[in-house]
């Protein structure tokens, strides 16, 4: 049972029966994964795919210089893995490494077959790609065509929209994000990111409370998106 | 059991047991098809993600092109006729070689149309 309650919380699986979620939980595997904890290096036998149950993971590649880039950083109910999903004798192109403890349920790519043929669940993974798409798409034009402020506004809007909780003060971004975190993510240097978030504070549009932010002005964030 | 050789709607065959098919088998392979090009999609999107953080020679053609085609003319149309290798690969701060291959790449990936133009 404990199999079933881990896999039928699961968004993906939450229009599937009670029958078809026991099926499931008969595929899942699940584990916890201690900070820092690596789910999977670059190079090893891609043959798991994984959803994350409670947690963040963080995907990145190691450069030519050995510098480590952020690719994403996903949350509960994101899965992960499936890049290399169709390919025969397939090998992870990239690493995957648990940021806080993370629970993760997983399943091979044969059992995961099983679970396609549920038209429900080929739906719920179609639109959980074509978000990764629309995802990964919005980074490469933010990169592309933002300097590093338009950017850093555009990830703090992003992770409110992912993260956000209301309080009095404004959005607050319910995850500890270090001036480093966001420099990986924005591709920047974390100096230019201090620089960038001490000008943020200073023109009212965001705080912070230890290592959360807080958005207290949307506008002005946007409006340092939309200057190119 | 009937064997699993039998049709599965039993036609043909004498025992009235039906094998079990998948309904619909061609939505399934359309839908499997969909997922497939999906992942393709992610991987590449992620990689050139990938490339352009990094700042290889790939990635900063990628960029270098994304902010020459923003600038639209005016009837929507960006002409880049009058650049060449040479001049495109000095902008972008990369080899010709390297600049070749970046957009032979990207080509492959049937991300830009492009061809030489000989004057």
């Amino acid at each position: 049972m404990q199999k079933i309650k881990c896999m039928k919380e699961l968004a993906l699986f939450a229009t599937l029966d009670f029958t078809e979620r026991e099926k499931i939980g008969v595929l899942a595997g699940k584990k916890v994964y201690r900070k820092n904890e690596m789910i999977f290096r670059d190079g090893d036998p891609a043959h798991t795919i994984y959803l994350i149950k409670y947690g963040r993971v963080r995907l990145f590649k190691v450069s030519e210089g050995g510098k480590e880039i952020t690719l994403d950083i996903l949350k509960e109910d994101d899965i992960f893995g499936e890049n290399t999903f169709f390919e025969e004798n397939a090998r992870h192109t990239m690493n995957a490494q648990a940021m806080e403890d993370t629970f993760i349920c997983s399943c091979n790519k044969e059992h995961f077959a099983i679970l396609l043929q549920n038209p429900k669940t080929a739906l719920k993974i179609i639109q959980l790609l074509g978000g990764k798409l629309n995802n990964y798409t919005e980074k490469v034009a933010s990169i592309a065509f933002q300097d590093v402020k338009g950017r850093i506004s555009a990830v703090l809007l992003r992770l409110a929209g992912e993260y956000g909780k209301p309080s009095p003060e404004g959005t607050i971004i319910d995850i500890d994000l270090t001036h480093q975190d966001i420099a990986s993510l924005v591709n920047a240097s974390r100096v230019m990111v201090t620089n960038v978030l001490g000008d943020l504070k200073q023109e009212g549009a965001i705080t912070t409370r230890g290592h959360q932010f807080i958005l207290l002005n949307r506008e002005k964030l946007a409006g340092a998106i939309a200057a190119v | 059991m009937p064997a699993p050789s039998q049709p599965c709607n039993g036609a043909g065959g004498m025992n009235q047991n039906k094998l079990h098919c998948p309904k619909h088998s061609r939505d399934k392979e359309e839908v499997d098809a969909q997922i497939k090009k999906m992942v393709s999609r992610v991987n590449l999107m992620r990689d050139l993600l990938f490339e352009i953080k990094a700042g290889t020679p790939l990635g900063k053609t990628v960029k270098m092109l994304l902010n020459l085609f923003l600038c639209e003319g005016e009837d929507g149309t960006s002409d880049l006729t009058s650049i060449s290798y040479h001049k495109l690969a000095n902008l972008i701060g990369i080899s010709h070689t390297e600049l070749q291959e970046s957009l032979e790449h990207l080509q492959q990936q049937g991300i830009i149309l492009y061809k030489p133009i000989s004057k």
